[in-house]
């Protein structure tokens, strides 16, 4: 048993310090300096500080060593050579100090991210963490401390490399998360435990980015899933920017007035971060002077961690069903496939890999890079037994997929193994029921309540929609699914039609695929309604135009938005474009109200809307002549005189290609061309217009068009 | 110089639909409808190479018209030293959200899906927008331990009198050329889904 | 003797009853004018030496002559005297032939020959009162029981029994007649016509005449599977044929012996003769059986109802579905139809939730607007008839449930008995009296309790308020009293819990499923599941829409594993 297990047995809870910065600085230290550079030509300075939290009552005190790494010190040295007895230095200083209180060795973020979300090699991460726990043991600390970890995998790497070099001391973990339990990068809190805690910390809790009020939520989530001591370490309060400067001011008897409340949510081992000091400490142990936490229940769990949400599950919990043929949480991979696709796996989406072992070494690999708790399939008992030191190690779950391993495991396991069969063995075993061992399908539905009479909290296998639809029911009348959520959306969902088009079912085919923008059905109306014998010309007057011209209406009174506009649009020209042949032959191709030349001016590339004003414009009967992006006024102005163009419409989205705009205006006076033209594009509006003495404006592509007909009728 | 890929983001989909006209109270979309944009917004999302960057330069002086940095840059602006004169840093950021979106989207609107092409082009510019935001939550947790926070409000060139030319300022502090990011003479960035930032680091 | 003495006397040794009188009093030549009972007060004497003969022959029980002293069959003699009269005198003369010796007399009374409703035209109180005026006659007289025997059907069997129920606590013994396939007349079953007559107060069941001793003994086991009380047999001499004239019995005295042994194995406690029997029989059976203890059987069919032609046991391997679907309530087509008098759709949901595998059919007939208990009576009637399933009554009203639980030709349920003050004090009582199964609420005058514990206590309340009627938890099933979980997510947790109780317990429990889904969608899938986690728990019965589909898979999933108390 390690010292940490030891002091907490012996004496229920401890006591960290808190803030170190604001200390030293009081202490003299000047900003913009590397604190651990500086408290090592000024030693008293953190001996002071460090007595004044013993003093107050600390059990514990951190080493000054948040930005001893490598990569952090890199910004002030040159001679990373010196890394390892830094630390080593910064170490000793504290723990001869101490006269008996305990020190813990500080590892904090290297502000770098590493793969796959960044660059930093995950191997290099880990050397780096390993380098600096190395020192600081070198240097006495009893355990490492590992905090303000914003990201999960720098986590991993900093726990990994910290337990190679900690051998018998504890190492725990305290991570940064937001008031709603997520890091920056995603990762719930209840994911993070799970992944830590089967990673083999001592110890797991939150540091700095929250106030104790907020902090205490999220404990209260993680808790009753927990199998290791809790941590907290809140700021004091919220941070208030006052005359430029980042304050903290929730004081000693406020912040106290939580500790106890943290106590009776499970957590054991408490102190403060940004804006906390020797007094906040002093109330903290006032508070907790003989303090006996209610007893807690210990509740079976088991929580599967990614770098995302966990999948979790417990007797109180929705059965939890792990998918592993198909389905969007399991993905079946080899090894070598995770390791290719993390990005796929880990960012994209949020698959949790069930690998198929099949060699040791790349499972090692493998299993050290990804950053969660993967599941590892396994065929017998050979291979269960090669790959469950390797499942301890990184924290994985070991599927026994289709018998039952016969080993109790010992205290040692970490590792959580899903046993598909009914009979509960063991601890540590988590147990699944494999839904194969059930040989009527139609026995499955009733079998299956037999998982909630003896609490079990896992079903392994492939559920039917009907098995699914059944254990929604189950949890709920269980009390699992608390308020009925999962019930209601699964079963409401698969219960409402969605609203059919039977209201208009009278209208024709053709005038109804452009109403509601179905560019894929257009082809196919349009067929029947020639196979009909309608003529193509009726069909252009009496359904492609009318609907258009309802789907304008709609969009000016805001009922429909851009997307319907716009698909109601293409499924009209692509209807269009398989009549025009048609009118042509027939001679009945209708004049073109007029003729538009559209460009994006000079320098601008932005041609979205340019586009859609063209679709609009083309729809509503105008010819239009697209220049496309980056077009100069002569040739936009030769173009309008050579094709006879009524309207030359210009689009320009920055300020500084708008003043083209005023270059055509002026090019076509002086060619003598007599084209109206109009203007549009976020940049510019009807001043502007004026001011260049253009001829109008519109603010989107219906206006263009109302615009464009109104100026063909002048 | 931090420079963050494949960043972890969610769906931006209310910004999308509101980028798109979107009205709660007017718009009528049916289930199915919705189910479709959505579906389409997804695809978009999924065309998109996230990537952020971002840099601290320290403020040297508070001049009349603006600032003069660290870095020797000037920025002229009233607006923004207003916004800014509190701070002693300003933290440069760009994002963007890739080249292959917005080519997809010149071939949709060749093709004549104009709708999807849409559709991609907001998602891709909201998901660039949010990249953003993820990068100021980013930097806030940084610098948290050390006592410093950034601004929560972030100010982009074309702003109120904060001159497009200032585009140049930011691009050449982050060395955006290193990124596959391009700035024209009209001060355009390319790929088009890209958005440059100025924000205060207290 | 009292009840408990007759008890007692058929565990301890083989009662010898006696053999046939009216067919021996013929063969011995008596003057026959009119009806035999008239015949046999013309010729006292030949009655008395014949039933002296069976005394000491070493019967332990004689009957009186009375064996078509009832109303009906005498009108056909155009008797117009006092019938009470006449089965006083009769039994007068038995009483004082059996003074001199320890033999007991017991009134005997049978058939009307006519087939009482639903399956006839005689009124059930029409001859509950024709057999009270036989039994008052016979009290009168002093007889020291009852033996109601030849009955054609478990209706009229019924009838007689709660007739001498109604005038006193002597012991009953009740045969019906059944014929070589084993069926009354009326299609009744033994087993049906046992858990019945047992509820009713008979104190030892059996059969009597129709066939020989052959043709008795699978009746008998089948009886004797069904109940723990007494049986009784009183076969006649093999078959009878035409003779010169004379109706012979086929079999002698050594051959109707020779089937004794069996009976005896069944367990029968009882035995005699009837047709082609005489003093020579009985004591040849004396002499061999009647120290002989009757074999005690040791498992019966507890926890069972049932209609005259099935029986239906609750938690005794197959789970048991209460068809839930005839009651008015929400179904405006069959509501209008009941305003009608109209009783199509009870019979199309009688025949759908049978085919769906309901084994039991419950019966509501609430509805503003019509005549409860009219309808009740009707709709008993009808299903009586076209139906083989035990039926379970549905309603809040007493006198309703006392019509019907009178009318009923079986063992009815009674859905239901709550602890509530007027369901103890007034329906209990009347329950009790025609020996229904009971459903018990698990609530009282203070609501629907919210804690399982609190449940329990009504319970016990009940069960011991239940006892006082002779009432074991063998004839309850307990209803879970499900909420629903859409307005408190505990409620199906709080009944799991109680149903779990019952059957650590051993008691039957039931619950009405589609109550916890009120509110839900989908509600088949979540009723289906709810049935199973009950079933896990030791739920042995539930209301429910058979035509469910999901259901009925749990259902057999369910007796595939077996489902028992």
């Amino acid at each position: 048993m390690n010292i940490l297990n030891q002091l907490l047995n012996n004496n229920g809870i401890l006591i960290l310090d808190g803030a170190t910065g604001t200390e030293l600085s009081e202490r003299g230290m000047p900003s913009g300096v590397s604190p651990e550079l500086w408290v090592l030509e000024n030693p008293s300075s953190i001996r002071s500080v460090q007595d004044d939290y013993f003093n107050a009552g600390s059990d514990i005190v951190y080493s000054c060593t948040f930005g001893g790494n490598r990569i952090k010190l890199a910004q002030y040295t040159d001679d990373l050579s010196a890394v390892f007895d830094i630390n080593r230095k910064l170490a000793a200083i504290s723990k001869e100090n101490s006269s008996g209180g305990l020190v813990f060795g500080d590892m904090a973020p290297t502000g770098k991210f590493i793969e796959p979300f960044g660059e930093l090699a995950f191997s290099e991460a880990v050397d780096v963490y390993r380098e600096q726990a190395a020192g600081l043991c070198a240097g006495g600390v009893d355990g490492i401390v590992i905090e303000t970890m914003m990201d999960l995998q720098e986590t991993r790497a900093a726990l990994l490399g910290a337990k190679e070099a900690a051998g018998e001391r504890p190492v725990v973990v305290t991570m940064t998360f937001d008031a709603d339990g997520y890091t920056l990068n995603g990762t719930h809190i209840l994911s993070a435990l799970s992944i830590i805690q089967s990673l083999g910390a001592d110890a797991f809790g939150c540091n700095c980015s929250t106030g104790p009020a907020e902090m205490l939520e999220l404990i209260k989530i993680i808790s009753p899933y927990s199998r290791i001591p809790l941590m907290a370490k809140p700021n004091a309060g919220l941070p208030k920017l006052i005359d430029g400067k980042t304050v903290f001011t929730m004081g000693a008897e406020e912040f106290s007035s939580y500790s106890r409340q943290f106590i009776d949510a499970g957590v054991s081992i408490i102190g403060g971060c940004c804006g906390t000091t020797p007094g906040h400490i002093e109330k903290v142990k006032q508070a907790l002077d003989n303090y006996k936490p209610s007893a807690r229940s210990e509740k079976k769990s088991f929580v599967i961690g990614t770098v995302k949400d966990a999948q979790v599950s417990s007797a109180d919990d929705p059965l939890l069903l792990i998918n592993t043929e198909s389905g969007d949480k399991y993905r079946k991979c080899s090894a070598d496939e995770l390791r290719d696709s993390l990005v796929e796996f880990c960012i994209h989406n949020s698959y949790i890999p069930v690998i198929r072992y099949d060699n040791e070494a790349n499972l090692s690999v493998t299993l050290n890079i990804y950053p969660g708790r993967a599941l590892i399939a396994v065929k017998n008992q050979n291979e269960f037994q090669t790959v469950l030191p390797l499942a301890n190690k990184f924290g994985a779950v070991i599927f026994a997929d289709g018998f039952s391993p016969e080993n109790g495991s010992d205290s040692e396991c970490l590792t959580d193994i899903i046993v598909c069969c009914n009979d509960i063995k063991n601890e540590n075993y988590i147990y699944a029921f494999n839904l194969s061992a059930i040989e009527h399908e139609n026995d499955r539905l009733f079998e299956i309540s037999m998982l909630y009479k003896n609490e079990i909290p896992v079903l392994a296998g492939n559920p039917s929609d009907d098995l699914c639809d059944f254990i929604v029911a189950y949890d709920a009348l269980t009390g699992r699914d608390k308020k009925l959520e999962n019930l209601m959306s699964r079963l409401h969902q698969s219960e409402s039609k969605p609203a059919s088009d039977s209201d208009v079912e009278d209208k024709d085919p053709v005038y109804m695929a452009v109403l509601k923008g179905r560019d894929n059905v257009i082809e196919n109306a349009i067929n029947d309604s020639l196979k009909n014998g309608t003529a193509p010309g009726k069909i252009v007057d009496e359904y492609l135009i009318p609907a258009i011209n309802v789907v304008g209406d709609l969009y000016e009174k805001k009922e429909y938005f851009l997307p319907q506009l716009i698909m109601s649009a293409d499924t009209m020209r692509k209807g269009f474009q398989i009549l025009e042949p048609l009118l042509a032959a027939e001679n009945s191709s209708k004049s073109k109200d007029g003729l538009v030349v559209i460009a994006t001016v000079k320098g601008d590339i932005h041609d979205i809307g340019k586009n859609i004003v063209a679709l609009m414009l083309r729809n509503y009967n105008f010819d239009v002549i697209d220049l496309g992006k980056d077009i100069d006024d002569k040739t936009i102005v030769d173009a309008a005189i050579a094709n006879k163009a009524d309207i030359i419409a210009l689009s320009a989205l920055m300020t500084t290609t708008m003043v083209q705009m005023k270059t055509v205006v002026e090019t076509a006076v002086k060619a003598g061309c007599k084209a109206r033209i109009i203007i549009g594009g976020a940049v510019v509006d009807q001043n502007y217009c004026n001011e260049i003495g253009a001829d109008g404006y519109s603010s989107d592509a219906m206006e263009a068009v109302k615009l464009a007909q109104r100026l063909i009728q002048v | 110089m931090n420079h963050l890929k494949n960043i972890p983001l969610s769906i931006p989909y209310k910004e999308i639909y509101a980028r798109l006209g979107y009205s709660v109270h007017k718009t009528s979309l049916q289930k199915s409808e919705k189910d479709r944009i959505d579906a389409i917004i997804r695809d978009g999302f999924s065309l998109c190479n996230f990537q952020g960057i971002y840099k601290q330069v320290k403020i040297l002086s508070v001049t009349q018209k603006g600032f003069i940095l660290e870095s020797g840059h000037e920025i002229e602006s009233v607006y923004l030293k207003d916004k800014l004169k509190e701070y002693g840093s300003m933290i440069m950021m760009a994002a963007s959200a890739g080249r292959i979106v917005t080519e997809t989207v010149t071939e949709l609107m060749k093709k004549g899906d104009n709708g999807i092409a849409v559709i991609y082009d907001a998602t891709a510019s909201e998901s660039a927008d949010a990249v953003l935001d993820y990068l100021q939550k980013h930097i806030n947790m940084q610098f948290a331990r050390s006592g410093m926070a950034i601004s929560r409000l972030r100010y982009s060139p074309g702003y109120g009198d904060i001159d497009l030319s200032v585009q140049k300022i930011i691009y050449d502090i982050l060395e955006l050329q290193d990124y596959g990011i391009i700035l024209t003479e009209y001060f355009q960035l390319i790929p088009e889904k890209s958005v440059l930032a100025i924000a205060g680091l207290s | 003797m009292t009840r408990e003495e007759f008890a007692q006397l058929c565990l301890k040794k083989t009662v010898i009853l006696d053999g046939s009188t009216g067919i021996e009093l013929i063969r011995r030549e008596m003057k026959v004018t009119g009806s035999i009972e008239s015949s046999i007060l013309d010729s006292p004497d030949m009655l008395n030496e014949l039933q002296r003969q069976y005394c000491e022959a070493g019967a332990d029980i004689i009957l009186t002559p009375t064996l078509g002293a009832n109303r009906v069959k005498l009108q056909e003699y155009s008797f117009d005297g006092s019938v009470r009269e006449l089965n006083r005198e009769l039994a007068s003369l038995s009483l004082k032939t059996a003074s001199s010796f320890s033999t007991e007399v017991f009134g005997n009374i049978s058939s009307t020959g006519r087939f009482i409703e639903p399956f006839g035209d005689l009124l059930f109180d029409d001859a509950v009162d024709y057999f009270r005026e036989q039994a008052e006659g016979l009290l009168e007289a002093g007889v020291n029981g009852f033996f109601i025997e030849t009955m054609i059907d478990l209706q009229e069997a019924r009838a007689a029994l709660i007739a001498v129920r109604e005038l006193c606590e002597l012991p009953a013994v009740v045969c019906l007649s059944f014929d070589k396939e084993g069926y009354t007349l009326n299609g009744s079953s033994p087993r049906s016509a046992v858990v019945s007559l047992q509820s009713l107060g008979a104190d030892a069941v059996g059969c009597n005449c129709s066939t020989g001793p052959a043709e008795m003994i699978p009746i008998i086991q089948k009886m004797a599977t069904c109940t723990k009380l007494p049986l009784v047999v009183k076969p006649n001499a093999g078959l009878p044929s035409l003779k010169s004239g004379k109706t012979v019995y086929s079999m002698d005295k050594n051959e109707f012996l020779s089937y004794i042994p069996n009976f005896h194995k069944s367990g029968v406690s009882l035995i005699g003769g009837c047709c082609g029997t005489d003093p020579g029989f009985i004591n040849d059976i004396a002499v061999q059986w009647s120290n002989k203890v009757p074999l005690k059987r040791e498992s019966f069919m507890a926890s069972a109802i049932a209609s005259h032609r099935t029986i239906t046991q609750f938690g005794a391997g197959n789970f048991t579905l209460i068809g839930e679907r005839i009651n008015p309530t929400g179904k405006k087509d069959f509501q209008k139809q009941l305003r009608e008098k109209d009783l199509t759709t009870i019979e199309i949901f009688a025949s759908e939730q049978q085919e769906f595998g309901a084994n039991v059919l419950d019966v509501n007939m609430g509805l503003s607007g019509i005549d409860e208990r009219e309808m009740m009576l009707k709709t008993i009637s009808l299903l009586s008839r076209i139906s083989p399933l035990p039926l379970c009554i549905d309603s809040t009203r007493p006198e309703v449930i006392e019509s019907a639980l009178k009318l009923y030709p079986g063992r009815a349920l009674v859905n239901s008995i709550s602890g509530e003050k007027d369901r103890l004090e007034i329906t209990l009582p009347i329950a009790a009296k025609y020996g229904a199964m009971l459903i018990i609420l698990p609530l009282d005058d203070n609501g629907i309790p919210a804690t399982f514990e609190a449940r329990v206590q009504v319970i016990r309340k009940i069960i011991d308020e239940a006892s006082k009627y002779g009432y074991t938890t063998d004839d309850m099933v307990i209803d879970g009293l499900v909420m629903t979980i859409s307005s408190d997510q505990k409620a199906a947790k709080t009944t799991l819990d109680l149903i779990n109780w019952c059957a650590d317990n051993g008691i039957n429990s039931v619950c009405g499923l589609s109550n916890v889904s009120f509110g839900l969608p989908q509600r088949d899938i979540v009723n289906s599941a709810f049935l199973a986690l009950g079933a896990q728990r030791g739920l042995t019965s539930a209301i429910a829409n058979p035509s469910s589909e999901r259901l009925r898979k749990i259902i057999s999933s369910i007796n595939r594993k077996g489902c028992r108390i």
